[in-house]
């Protein structure tokens, strides 16, 4: 195991050129902030709530105030951020040649924008209704 | 007459399936492939909830209507999947992470503290009973 793991940890000079380290870095940040923000948001939605479950007056209004709209927008930028990079690491694994690391890069990218201005839009309607 | 190994003992059947698969692999190849399948279904999940989500801006109507499918139990099955599915990419997420840059094994050779090592392999099993 202790071998697999240092072939993992041990980048080539091309994969650092590549960006695989700050990839991996970022992948660890985003995932930290998801174990808190994930678990708040679970707790919010589900734990405190009488029945476990939010009738849709109480999803307005719990969206209508500004803090938890700011911790749910960190939220959906955290979470598509990592979503997104864990799914460019595992297509990257099937050994596409530079332009098919580019087109998945950027094709990601695109789907990760349109996911994230997708659910502001979600929240920001269900807030407008408040 | 069953089949011996060279030293006399009898051979061990071998294992069919995802417990032949991991069986004489690494731990760590385990986890690693146990983190990308729950990645894959934690992002199938983010736009099946979104997806339903929708119906928040379709007014109270249609949430109501929503809410008696999530109170099912089939449902509420699927939704302790869900929440393992979280803990195990979570914590196994943490995992991969402290091993990463070498923080929770110790490496081989001079300088090497095994006990850190040995401290951290831990860290894989101790969320287990946590799921119970």
């Amino acid at each position: 195991m202790i071998a697999d793991l240092e072939e993992v940890r041990q980048l080539s000079p091309a994969q650092r050129r590549r960006g695989g380290t700050t990839a991996w870095i970022l992948q660890v940040v985003s995932g930290a902030l998801l174990m808190v923000l994930l678990g708040l948001h679970i707790v919010t939605q589900h734990f405190v709530v009488k029945g476990g479950l939010r009738d849709y007056a109480q999803v307005v209004s719990y969206l209508s105030n500004p803090v938890v709209l700011a911790v749910e927008s960190l939220f959906i930028v955290v979470l598509i951020w990592h979503a997104m990079l864990g799914l460019r690491a595992i297509l990257l694994d099937f050994g596409f040649g530079r332009r098919g690391q580019a087109w998945i890069t950027y094709g990601l990218t695109a789907l990760g924008a349109v996911t994230a201005a997708y659910s502001f839009w979600l929240i920001a309607t269900i807030a407008a209704n408040g | 007459m069953s089949a011996t190994t060279r030293a006399g003992r009898p051979a061990q059947r071998p294992l069919r399936g995802a417990a032949g698969w991991a069986r004489g692999r690494h731990l760590g190849s385990v986890a690693f492939l146990t983190n990308r399948v729950t990645g894959l279904l934690l992002i199938a999940y983010l736009y099946l909830h979104l997806g339903v989500l929708y119906l928040l801006t379709e007014g109270s109507g249609s949430w109501a209507s929503v809410l008696g499918l999530f109170k099912n139990h089939w449902f509420l099955a699927l939704e302790s999947l869900l929440i393992l599915f979280i803990l195990v990419h979570g914590l196994n997420g943490l995992r991969l992470a402290l091993v990463g840059p070498g923080w929770a094994y110790a490496t081989r050779g001079p300088g090497s503290r095994p006990w850190r090592g040995s401290a951290w392999a831990s860290t894989w099993w101790w969320y287990l009973p946590c799921l119970g």
